[in-house]
């Protein structure tokens, strides 16, 4: 059997301070194809993903956090990687937890693994109310999806295949991490999380800030009020 | 004729004319224009039939027929604002493919390109 190709995907907006750098970072935990996404950077985001030899895709313009991604997997789709693991272009994940990450995707355990900051005695504390957020929308995913989550809104992901081709074909387009979870568990992946340490964010700024947070929450909520509203597909075996 | 029905009838015919030069400037697609030139006859048969809009009133129980053609026109907008963001979002949707798409394209594209440049320099050397 021909080792697994593992794809990390880097969703990059302005993010040209910090890049270089989290490359460097993954490129020293592992062995892995990367690609930056560099979701329509006014700055030169996509110069230093050239510098550094990964792969790019430029898009246009802004699509937003869930359609970059998305344009990730669908490289990760069409190259046909095995595993697909996504992470910050502003070095808030540390890349020496990618190898645990893919470890239950690798032994056939798990087809979504979430890095949870929560899950264990990691020192990290983000700002109040983002963890509030995060909190609710866990045990609201929790209760959903009968299995404990912590960290709903986690970005530090893997996936496996399967679920590469599902995402490459549908994912959210703006605040997609709760969304994900649920769509990925109504389609019968199997989720699982393991605990990770979080740095203090790099440099460029969090997507989500106060006047957005509201819109944040509403939107997910509903998000997670249409996928629940979809029958569950009968399990496919 | 009342003072306000050849009001009513300048304005149907004014917004009817509008919307022609609109379609004949290729500015409005044929397929939104009908809906608007249905709106416009609307506007003329309520402004002809003057007993019309008195009997839709009573037969919805309103009370000031006037009331009655502000309900349904505001329905009416109401209607076509939900129109027009059910074509938004299908804009945006495909907008964003079409962004997708185009970001793996210009990949393809610029590794052929430096394939071609890696084929040149050996072949020079």
């Amino acid at each position: 059997m021909t080792a697994p190709r593992i794809l990390v995907i880097i969703p990059a907006h302005n993010e040209a301070d910090s890049l270089a750098d989290v490359i460097a970072d993954i490129r020293s935990a592992l062995e892995c194809g990367i690609v930056v996404v560099d979701d329509g950077s006014t700055d030169h985001t996509a110069r230093i993903a050239i510098e550094q030899g990964v792969e790019l895709l430029s898009l246009p313009f802004n699509l937003g956090i869930g359609s970059t991604m998305q344009t990730g997997f669908q490289f990760a789709f069409r190259e046909e990687y095995d595993i697909a693991v996504q992470t910050d272009g502003d070095g808030q994940h540390d890349a020496s937890y990618i190898p645990k990450l893919i470890e239950p995707i690798l032994l056939g355990e798990s087809d979504f693994v979430v890095g949870s900051r929560y899950l264990s005695d990691t020192n990290y504390s983000g700002p109040r109310g983002r963890r509030a957020g995060t909190a609710m929308f866990s045990r609201i995913l929790s209760l959903m999806v009968g299995q404990r989550l912590t960290d709903a809104t986690s970005g530090f992901r893997a996936a496996n295949k399967a679920l590469i081709a599902q995402f490459a074909h549908d994912y959210p387009r703006d605040y997609p991490e709760v969304e994900t979870l649920l769509v990925a568990h109504m389609a019968h992946f199997r989720v699982r999380e393991i605990p990770v340490a979080m740095r203090q964010r790099g440099g460029g700024r969090s997507s989500i800030n106060k006047f957005r947070s509201v819109y944040y929450v509403v939107k997910v909520l509903l998000a997670l009020l249409v996928v629940a509203s979809r029958r569950r597909s009968p399990r496919a075996e | 004729m009342s003072k306000v029905q050849i009001f009513s009838l300048v304005v149907s015919i004014i917004s009817a004319l509008v919307i022609f030069q609109l379609i004949r400037k290729k500015k409005l697609k044929e397929q939104y224009s009908l809906l608007w030139f249905l709106t416009v006859v609307v506007m003329l048969v309520l402004a002809l039939w003057e007993g019309l809009l008195y009997r839709i009133s009573s037969l919805l129980g309103i009370a000031v027929p006037s009331n009655a053609l502000f309900m349904l026109a505001l329905l009416f907008m109401f209607f076509m604002s939900l129109h027009f963001s059910m074509l938004v979002s299908r804009l945006t949707d495909q907008t964003k493919m079409l962004a997708q798409r185009l970001a793996l394209l210009d990949r393809d594209i610029r590794k052929e390109h430096e394939s071609k440049a890696v084929a040149e320099n050996d072949k020079g050397s």
